[in-house]
């Protein structure tokens, strides 16, 4: 017993053990809906927060978004459109997913609305503190900030994820939960963008 | 400065949590062995998956509440911090017009999940280490499993009951109380179940099974100071008090922890390769059960005669004549912490000196014990293990003696005993 107390190094192990996979599975795509139940909670927590907030006292002060808000909301709106073209456009098995060419185009253009979307949400922020609103000038400019900052990370996150996607497709090893998984979560940060544009819309 | 990072490191506490709720709920569902079916996981495995669950949604909620009060604390927001605070005798202008209520409901919509967050894992343990020990399973594998599922779930309605006296409006108080109370019935049936499970069973005294016989007196004693809090108008006097206290040690500290030990003893073999020494396990666990006990059932005394907690000196007059039994409370502490020393040492010592852990010392059926001990590289040594039975299945005759594990492909041919009445 006492010589097997240390693990082997891994040079010792046969190859063939150290290249199991241990299974081809839908992990990533039931881990994104799970990260998206978070996601959601999070979400949900800071719109109560909000809620509450706004009847604690009298000091909540509306003010005019600025339009290229509802530019971006466009812009995110069309690269969730880009990103269903650039799906037909792939080659699905069960495990795998490779693509046309064409269709590749249009995954960069996903890529570049998105980041047209969060360029875009940075100059909204320019924008409203050239008119004096700040993060700190009253609880509802507070949350507004909240809300965009936090979702406009999430949406780098989700670029992330298109990258990484594109990256395996390039060396034509991406799996399809893979895929299912990325896009999922970039759907979901437009419907996400459209349910914090009504709230914020209808609140300040 | 020091609360700012103290927000922040539990900000990033939260997001390691969600992260690891994500793996472990990913892993369950999805990469499960050939054979494992959710209902053939051993409660263990079950009571983490449940704990990730309400990981998952308690933890999406602290971290916004940090974001928050991080943002109170350094960029002049107010969403917490009220007009006219004031804090070390100065009074607070940057900030007006935040609900303090806000946060509490924030937290403690965290809290009261994050308490079960820390019991269900050693209900786990225990439940899986009881089967051992008594070799028989419980009366119902299935009920302990949905328990622990209704403890989840109903863990989200209950948050208000920490804020009974905090201002909220006195009818919530009721809407809190209510689920309170209700969500000791699947506690009580756990309970009973691990109780009555061993009537008639094979008990195996070990260091593991003590120790998770010890957590079953822990938590019934702390759940039952719970029933008396969970009652608006008895909480208005004990909130605040050491009652409290001692309720949530007995509970979430002694309990968890007993858990803990119990997992410890059971697995270390498992782990080193080693076998730990019993009869210090047994010093370890009486000295450790006897210390807690007198150090946490004088807190409810002190609770029930007004003693406030989170008070460093106790000079009114009123608590002046309760000083002997706080002494006596440091006393069992100093002691309490002293036989740790001896688990320390166990566990270092039997680390290099003990003696070498058979693959399956305790004669447990879960994939764990079909390996060596400690366990190949990648658990499995690269192969695939193949589930073929419920996991506990004791007390029937098999090749193997009492039990059949389960990956064994043995057909089960005998009546198990529990069938038969004792
Ligand atoms: C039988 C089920 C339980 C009931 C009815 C119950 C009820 C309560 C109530 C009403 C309070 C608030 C007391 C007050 O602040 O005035 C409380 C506090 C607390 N409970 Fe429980 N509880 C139960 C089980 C548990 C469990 C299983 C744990 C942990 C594993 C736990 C941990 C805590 C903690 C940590 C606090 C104190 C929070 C603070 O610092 O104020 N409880 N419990
Ligand atoms: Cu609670």
């Amino acid at each position: 017993m006492a010589a097997t107390l240390q693990p082997p190094s891994i040079a010792k192990i046969p190859l063939e053990v150290r290249r199991v996979k241990p299974f081809d599975s839908e992990a990533p795509s039931t881990g994104v809906w799970v990260g998206l139940a978070a996601i959601t909670m999070t979400f949900a927590a800071f719109t109560s927060a909000m809620v509450v907030r706004q009847g604690s006292a009298n000091d909540w002060r509306h003010f005019p978004f600025p339009t290229i808000l509802y530019i971006n909301t466009l812009t995110l709106i069309l690269s969730s459109v880009t990103l269903q073209i650039a799906r037909q456009g792939f080659v699905l098995t069960d495990q795998a997913a490779t693509i046309a060419k064409p269709a590749m185009n249009a995954l960069y253009g996903t890529l570049v609305l998105g980041c047209g979307f969060v360029i875009g949400q940075y100059m909204a922020w320019h924008e409203l503190r050239s008119e004096g609103v700040y993060l700190s000038s009253a609880p509802s400019s507070s949350f507004f900030y909240v809300f965009t900052v936090l979702h406009a990370l999430h949406v780098i996150g989700g670029l992330c994820g298109l990258l990484y996607v594109i990256s395996k497709l390039r060396r034509g090893v991406l799996r399809r939960s893979t895929l299912d998984a990325a896009s999922r979560y970039w759907h979901f940060m437009a419907i996400l963008w459209l349910y914090l544009l009504l709230l914020l819309w209808m609140r300040i | 400065m020091g609360q700012t990072v103290w927000a922040c490191s539990i900000a990033i506490f939260s997001i390691g949590q969600l992260l690891g709720s994500l793996n472990f709920i990913t892993t369950t569902l999805d990469l499960r062995a050939k054979g494992m079916t959710l209902m053939r996981m051993p409660i263990s495995t079950w009571a983490w998956f449940i704990t990730s669950c309400i990981g998952l949604l308690a933890f999406a909620v602290l971290l916004p509440a940090c974001v928050l009060l991080i943002l109170d604390r350094v960029a002049g927001t107010s969403f917490f911090v009220p007009s006219n605070l004031v804090v070390s005798d100065q009074l607070i202008t940057q900030h007006s017009g935040g609900s303090p209520l806000l946060w509490q409901h924030l937290f403690w919509f965290f809290g009261h999940p994050e308490v079960y967050i820390a019991i269900l894992p050693a209900a786990g343990i225990v439940s899986h280490i009881l089967i051992t020990s008594y070799r028989r399973p419980l009366l119902s594998h299935k009920v302990v499993i949905y328990c622990m599922m209704a403890i989840g779930f109903l863990s989200y309605m209950v948050w208000g009951h920490h804020m009974f006296i905090s201002g909220m409006n006195p009818f919530s108080a009721l809407v809190f109380s209510f689920p309170t109370l209700v969500i000791t019935i699947p506690a009580t049936i756990l309970t009973l179940i691990w109780i009555g499970s061993l009537y008639g069973s094979n008990l195996q005294i070990t260091s593991a099974s003590l120790f998770a016989l010890g957590f079953i007196s822990m938590f019934v004693t702390g759940g039952i100071s719970g029933f008396f809090l969970a009652q608006p108008s008895i909480d208005v006097y004990l909130h605040g008090t050491y009652f409290v206290v001692g309720h949530f040690h007995m509970v979430m500290g002694v309990a968890a922890i007993f858990g803990m030990f119990a997992g410890t003893y059971f697995w270390a073999p498992k782990m080193f390769g080693r076998m730990m020494n019993e009869t210090l396990g047994k010093i370890h666990f009486w000295g450790t059960f006897v210390g807690t006990y007198c150090i946490f059932m004088p807190f409810h005394y002190l609770g029930l005669v007004g003693n406030v907690r989170r008070y460093s000196a106790f000079v009114d007059d009123y608590l002046a004549p309760l000083m002997p039994v706080h002494k006596f409370i440091t006393i069992a502490a100093l002691f309490t912490g002293a036989v740790q020393l001896i688990f320390l040492y166990n566990l270092i010592y039997s680390r290099f000196k003990g003696e070498a852990a058979p693959d399956n010392p305790w004669k447990a059926t879960s994939l764990e014990w079909t390996v060596t001990s400690p366990p190949p590289w990648n658990n499995f040594g690269g192969k695939h293990p193949v589930v073929y039975h419920d996991p506990y299945q004791y007390g029937i005759e098999s090749s193997s003696g009492d039990f059949v594990m389960q990956d064994s492909p043995e057909r089960i041919q005998t009546v198990r005993d529990d069938k038969k009445l004792p």
